[in-house]
């Protein structure tokens, strides 16, 4: 058989499945950990570090379904009990920086919240 | 946990890795070394021939007579599945053959969306994320729906996981309902669409059901690219079940029909020109032939030679 199916099938698959190694080796970046975040203010989150982890996005949107939607402003924390004020100052009393936390941990997995379209992030309230 | 994490999430990923890369080279190294004694030459469509005999323009791919024609016939192959959209049904009381276009239709979205959704997981395996798997997962993203009994809030749909499901659950419907169909599938074929369910089912949970932290899922896939693993891994069940069946599917691989990815490239019916009358194929099988010059052939017949001479006719070699 002509040997060109066979070399265009080791293009495609080295391209495709050892192209991250090459990639990564290129950027030198392989292998990164987690990027440290910023330690917030405060005791502790809301909720559990390790729900917040998981769960944050949604629990935003929650927040700000139950807000527009229903006009609902006070949260009452699943874990400790006390009650929140639903709004995004509440976070910024304690994640005192969008570009040394949120961003951080989104760049490194590729998520592009569209939180910041239309809300104010504590950069800017800083100005 | 930690021997099942240890296990589950580093010694089995690179376990599969290595079957998977193994095994596809050797069977493509065996397939490029395998004989093709005949040009294949019943495709469809009229072949290239005398200039009277009238051909379309499809005709060109559908049985081309050049290299570049050829490329491009491999790569309707590739893209969009041009054998199946050839897919008629034969229906009996009017005796017509009837096109049927569904298995092209689910066939090609299930294969489009698995490229599209294997291009966003590059997001856990290239660091830093690059601006084309951005735009992709971007523009897969855009429709953000509200079903109130699914979730309390707004979600964002990544449309190609959706159509990776329905075109599995399609395609696994077609041979447990279809009675034709169900004849002729083996446990294999349902094995594959089993485990690509596997996976769907699972990644998609992990979307719009059960969140878990990616941040830890890239850490750990980074650690596996580097060779520097975690020692026991410790994440969300539901990600070391969708790794789980990953590792499966990658393992698989190489013994199943779903080498036809790189088999489709070595099918002759598809990668040979079909110009049989302008090149020779040479059949690899054929047997030495030692070969008669004109010197012996002269001498072998040398009277019958010399009496043609005499009756005024030209005795020379044959010009080559």
């Amino acid at each position: 058989m002509s040997k060109t199916p066979l070399i265009a099938v080791l293009l495609i698959f080295i391209g495709f499945f050892f192209f991250p190694y090459f990639y990564n080796v290129a950027s030198g970046q392989l292998g990164q950990p987690i990027p440290e975040l910023e330690k917030p203010k405060g005791d502790h989150c809301i909720e559990d570090t390790k729900w917040m982890n998981e769960n944050h996005m949604v629990l935003l949107k929650e927040w700000r379904d139950h807000v527009i939607r229903q006009g609902i402003r006070t949260y009452i924390s699943d874990t400790y009990g006390t009650s929140y004020n639903i709004s995004t100052y509440t976070c910024f009393e304690c994640h005192q920086s969008k570009a040394n936390f949120c961003d951080k941990c989104h760049e490194y997995t590729g998520v592009k919240p569209n939180c910041w379209d239309c809300h104010v992030y504590p950069e800017l309230l800083q100005k | 946990m930690s021997v099942l994490g240890t296990l589950v999430g580093v010694v089995i990923p690179y376990a599969a890795a290595i079957i998977f890369v193994v095994g596809v080279l050797y069977r493509v190294f065996t397939w490029s070394k395998s004989v093709v004694p005949f040009k294949i030459t019943t495709t469809c469509g009229q072949q290239k021939s005398l200039p009277w005999l009238n051909r379309t323009f499809m005709d060109r791919f559908d049985s081309p007579s050049t290299n570049w024609e050829t490329a491009v016939r491999m790569l309707m192959e590739v893209f969009l599945f041009r054998s199946l959209w050839k897919n008629v049904r034969y229906e009996l009381p009017a005796q017509t053959a009837v096109s049927t276009k569904w298995l092209w239709l689910f066939a090609l979205t299930f294969h489009w969306s698995l490229l599209i959704v294997l291009i966003r997981h590059f997001r856990f395996f290239l660091q830093p994320v690059p601006e084309f798997v951005n735009f992709i997962q971007s523009l897969d993203g855009f429709i953000e729906v509200h079903i109130g009994w699914f979730q309390p809030h707004v979600v964002h749909i990544m449309i190609t996981g959706l159509t990776l499901l329905v075109a599995l659950l399609y395609l696994l419907y077609r041979r447990l309902a279809f009675p034709r169909e169900r004849t002729f599938s083996l446990p294999s074929d349902y094995l594959a669409l089993v485990l690509l369910l596997g996976v769907a089912i699972t990644g998609l949970l992990m979307r719009y059901v059960i969140p878990v932290d990616v941040a830890q899922v890239k850490e750990l896939a980074q650690g596996l690219l580097s060779f520097h693993p975690p020692a026991s891994p410790e994440l969300h069940w539901l990600f070391m079940l969708h790794l789980l069946f990953v590792s499966a599917l990658l393992a698989y691989f190489p013994f199943s029909k779903l080498m036809h990815s790189a088999g489709i490239l070595f099918s002759p019916t598809r990668n040979m020109p079909n110009d049989n009358r302008v090149v020779r194929h040479i059949n690899p099988w054929n047997y030495p032939v030692k070969g008669v010059d004109w010197d012996e052939f002269y001498e072998e017949f040398k009277e019958d030679m010399e009496e043609l001479e005499k009756m005024g006719y030209v005795v020379k070699p044959e010009e080559v």
